[in-house]
């Protein structure tokens, strides 16, 4: 069995500040393994940048364990902390952080020349790395002349130049436009499939992550909700947070009627059959129901399927897509469709979808 | 394992402890130094002093003094209060038009708030004292000649610097700085939104500022008041030179006096000087409640621009007191003592023929004083400004900002900026002209007193040098494995290193004009530029006090105009 390049057991950062003490991380365990792309999703302030400076090292936690490629560098209990410059890592960060007194190229220099690396090899060894992510002749360029793509650009070439196979990036990404953003991202994965680094990336873009990740993990405040592949947690969310935080969805109140092979669900339109569900749910639990908007319909109507009726209040027009707002008696559904539909605005419709696309989570009344 | 473990505990301050490293230890050590020679000083004055302060409260309320302190002041009242009423009225309109007119200042705004250090206070008021002198001013000479066209013939006047008009004025001028910083700053943390909010809701312009703009900045004109009251009590070399003249004593002159006479009355001069000890740090403890953030919840923190109102005809009007404030406190001064330093004699009745450059040869060459006042400035303003700017930018670099190590520091090196300067001259005398340590009349009480004087300047232009670097610079460091000293030298030392410069001229340009503490300390043993000319001008050689004065006026416009370009250059790589 091959070890993880980074294993985080039981992390703690307390934050202690005048107002008092904030637990910005309260006891987060992570492996990431070789070669891996983990993404750090979650919403503003829920410790995402604070988990990656301290396995980077630029924040010491409160408890817990970092171990990087079998080299423990931090532990509480045995009082180790390696410093960031021991730590065999790069980081990527949100403002770039070029150093603009020096030019491009010294920029992807110095982390070689710090590791005593000859001027010389450091000087081919940068310039290897700038060609890769195409900035081969911008080298005499100052980050002052470059556009926020290309001083990012040069970032990346920092952070992969020493070669030490994990990079960490902390929302590299979400000072570009929308354009270069796409751009860059499919570059990040070719220069990923090429060198094979592992990464750990923060973002709270769905989109990116979804796109970026061999595995998501889910940042709730201070502790991860969830851990697995894009798909897992899309189509699969352990709790109603993830499956609010990752997309949209539209969401019910009921109680559970019965347990079986399906769940039945007393709610405000009707009784609805669920296949997703926790094993330990009993009749007469108090639930709430998740179903996305793309995996409800108006005509697909398959066999099996809940349906209910409801009042088509209004469409969206998105391009793409369509979003239809429905009245039904448990509130407001969205639906989403790729088609357009027949029923125009104030008229009755019946929607249906699945029972094994509709989630139940327990509901605490 | 257990080497890499034992090796990164040395580490360990720099995430978050108060651990000590051989660099930090030093550091900590000469902040120590510095604290001591502020604390040291005024206990064992108020020690051995004890009686004798006791005493001289008797002497204040029924004794001799009892007539003269009530006297002083409310001549020191009279001064700070009027001086920092003109200079709020004429520092917010400047500031306003700077940054909410289209009659933005551009250049002659950056060079507003400098003007006390382009042209140190005291070669303005020789400068001025030379213009208005009722018999000899130069200003006052032509215009008895253009008053005699219409019948009106005097032997004096019709202007007379040594005033108390005179005194308030010029102190004045040298508090429209701190105004003109404060309330710029202020309206520029305005969010213009509020201020266009009230626009479209049908306020004219004016209206917009007296109901929207002006209570959004009144805590900082509360500050600048504060700021103004603080500077006048303690500014000496305006009083000094103006008030022999004029008979009018403020407390800084007044606790000069007290010992100078024969024999010193040292008793009253400490008790003096602990009562303006006191009164500033009420003041200051009252300017940081107001200062408290979140007092003014409607100013957001970010730099906007602004759509500038519109003067129309008035713009001019702007320009033109800008422009006179420059005049006022640098051109015409300078002018004044350009005329005096080329006459072989001070005459209000210039000839031309007679113009003549020995005075500058006499001043720079021949006069063993001047010549020796010149060399220890330069020197002492060297190795102040080193010393201080070394200390503090290893401080501001070295120390994470929001560390404790850091917060202890910042503490350390403001305290000395709210004792004014008479106070530390004061303590500095009685403290160190006895055992253990007699240093009184050496260069060194000198340096002492200097280093002690701006290590709270350097302290703010090394802090703001840091932080303009932002710490993701130095984070980046880290993780592209260089060590902590290694960060310190090759990446924010470099960067900060314009600001670190700018740091640098400020403190040398304050350490050479520095009158305060020089008078004190200063005498023919160590001679230094602000005593000997307090000295030249109280024996009347005054083409030689011009002289002087226009040297070190060079020496600063050259430096500060060094800073402007370091400064200047620095924005523009910093922003390209
Ligand atoms: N130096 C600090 N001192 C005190 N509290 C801090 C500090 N740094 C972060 N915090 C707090 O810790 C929490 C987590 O912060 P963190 O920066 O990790 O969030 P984040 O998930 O990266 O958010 P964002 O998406 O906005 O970047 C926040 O509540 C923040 O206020
Ligand atoms: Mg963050």
């Amino acid at each position: 069995m091959t070890s993880p390049r980074v294993s985080v057991r039981n992390l703690t950062k307390i934050y202690k500040t005048k107002r008092g003490s904030h637990v910005a991380l309260d006891n987060v365990s992570l492996d990431i393994d070789a070669g891996e792309f983990v993404v750090l999703l979650g919403p503003s302030g829920c410790g995402k940048t604070t988990l990656l400076r301290c396995i980077a090292g630029l924040e010491e936690p409160d408890a817990g364990e970092i171990i990087i490629d079998g080299k423990l560098v931090f532990s509480s209990e045995k009082g180790v902390y390696v410093p960031p410059e021991r730590r065999d890592l790069s980081m990527v960060f949100q403002s770039y952080a070029l150093w603009p007194h020096l030019s491009v190229l010294d920029n992807v220099v110095y982390p070689l020349r710090n590791t005593g690396k000859s001027s010389a090899d450091a000087s081919v060894l940068a310039k290897e790395a700038l060609a890769k992510v195409g900035l081969g002749d911008y080298s005499a360029r100052f980050p002052g002349q470059l556009s926020g793509g290309q001083q990012q650009r040069v970032a990346l070439a920092r952070a992969i130049v020493s070669g030490d196979g994990l990079i960490l990036f902390d929302e590299p990404l979400s000072n570009l436009d929308a354009k270069v953003r796409e751009r860059l991202r499919l570059e990040l994965l070719s220069l990923q499939s090429q060198i094979n680094f592992s990464a750990v990336y923060v973002t709270h873009d769905q989109i990116e992550a979804l796109a970026l990740a061999d595995r998501i993990a889910v940042m709730d405040v201070g502790r991860i909700a969830q851990v697995g592949s894009p798909e897992q947690i899309y189509d699969y969310p352990n709790s109603r947070y993830v499956a609010d935080f990752i997309g949209s969805a539209n969401e019910f109140a009921g109680t559970v009627k019965s347990v079986g092979d399906v769940l039945t669900v007393e709610t405000a339109i009707g009784e609805l059959e669920v296949g997703n569900f926790h094993s330990d749910l009993v009749a007469g639990q108090p639930v709430w129901l998740v179903v996305r908007p793309e995996h409800c319909s108006f005509d697909g109507v398959g066999e099996g399927y809940n349906r209910f009726s409801g009042t088509l209040v209004r469409t969206l027009y998105l391009g793409a897509s369509r979003q239809h707002f429905v009245e039904t008696a448990a509130g407001e559904l969205v639906v989403t469709t790729q088609t357009p539909i027949a029923v125009g605005e104030k008229e009755p419709v019946t929607i249906g979808c699945a029972p094994q696309r509709i989630h139940a989570f327990p509901r605490e009344v | 394992m257990s080497a890499a473990a034992g090796a990164s505990t040395a580490n360990r301050s720099r995430v978050s402890r108060l651990k000590l490293t051989p660099f930090s230890t030093v550091l900590w050590l000469l902040l120590l130094a510095i604290v001591v020679l502020v604390v040291y000083p005024l206990g064992i004055a108020i020690v051995y002093e004890f009686e004798n302060i006791v005493k001289s409260f008797g002497e204040i309320t029924n004794g001799p003094l009892s007539r003269t302190v009530p006297t002083v002041l409310w001549n020191t009242a009279i001064v700070v209060f009027g001086a920092t009423f003109f200079a709020l009225l004429v520092g917010s309109i400047l500031a306003w038009v700077n940054e909410r007119s289209d009659a933005s200042l551009g250049f002659i705004g950056q060079l507003l708030p400098l003007c006390a250090l382009i042209v140190p206070p005291i070669a303005g008021v020789i400068g001025w004292a030379v213009l208005l002198d009722p018999r000899a001013g130069l200003l006052n000479f032509p215009l008895r000649q253009f008053l005699e066209l219409f019948g009106i013939t005097s032997r004096v006047g019709p202007f007379n610097i040594y005033t108390m008009t005179g005194l308030v004025l010029i102190t004045g001028l040298y508090t429209v700085p701190y105004v003109f910083l404060v309330v710029s700053a202020a309206l520029q943390r305005v969010d213009p939104a509020m201020e266009e909010a009230s626009r479209t809701s049908r306020a004219g312009p004016l209206k917009t500022m007296m109901r929207v703009t002006l209570p959004a900045i009144k805590p900082a004109f509360a500050a600048a008041i504060l700021l103004g009251f603080i500077s006048g009590v303690s500014l000496f070399s305006v009083p000094a030179v103006l008030g022999g003249g004029a008979r009018i004593d403020v407390i800084s002159v007044f606790i000069f006096r007290l010992l100078q006479a024969y024999p010193a009355q040292t008793g009253p001069a400490i008790t003096l000087s602990i009562g303006l000890l006191v009164m500033v740090q009420i003041m200051l403890l009252l300017q940081n409640l107001i200062a408290q953030p979140g007092r003014n919840a409607a100013i957001s923190g970010k730099g906007f621009r602004h759509t500038p109102v519109r003067l129309g005809k008035l713009r001019w009007l702007a320009y033109a007191l800008a422009v006179l404030y420059l005049f006022a406190t640098s051109v015409l001064p300078i002018l004044g003592l350009l005329l005096v330093s080329l006459q072989p004699f001070w005459t209000p009745a210039v000839n031309f023929a007679t113009l003549t450059l020995a005075n500058f040869n006499f001043v720079l060459f021949e006069n063993r004083q001047t010549v020796s006042a010149l060399i220890n400035s330069l020197t002492l303003g060297f190795i102040v400004a080193s010393f201080n700017m070394l200390v503090t930018g290893a401080i501001a670099l070295h120390f994470n900002r929001n560390g404790v190590a850091r917060r202890i520091a910042d503490i350390f090196t403001a305290l000395p900026a709210t004792i004014p300067h008479t106070v530390i001259g004061v303590a500095f005398i009685l403290a160190f002209s006895r055992e253990p340590i007699r240093i009184y009349g050496t260069t060194t009480i000198l340096l002492l007193a200097y280093i002690v004087m701006t290590i709270s300047y350097a302290a703010r232009a090394s802090a703001s040098a840091a932080a303009s670097i932002g710490t993701e610079l130095a984070e980046a460091s880290r993780v592209s494995k260089a060590s902590d000293l290694r960060t310190l030298w090759k990446i924010s030392l470099p960067l900060a290193m314009p600001g670190l410069v700018a740091g640098w001229i400020m403190v040398f340009v304050h350490t050479v004009g520095e009158v305060t503490a020089s008078a004190f300390l200063s005498g023919t043993h160590n001679p230094v530029i602000g005593r000997v000319l307090l000295d030249l001008w109280n024996f009347g050689n005054f083409p030689q006090v011009a002289a002087l004065a226009l040297i070190i006026t060079a020496i600063s416009t050259t430096l500060v105009g060094i800073m402007l370009f370091i400064t200047r250059r620095g924005q523009r790589t910093a922003t390209s």
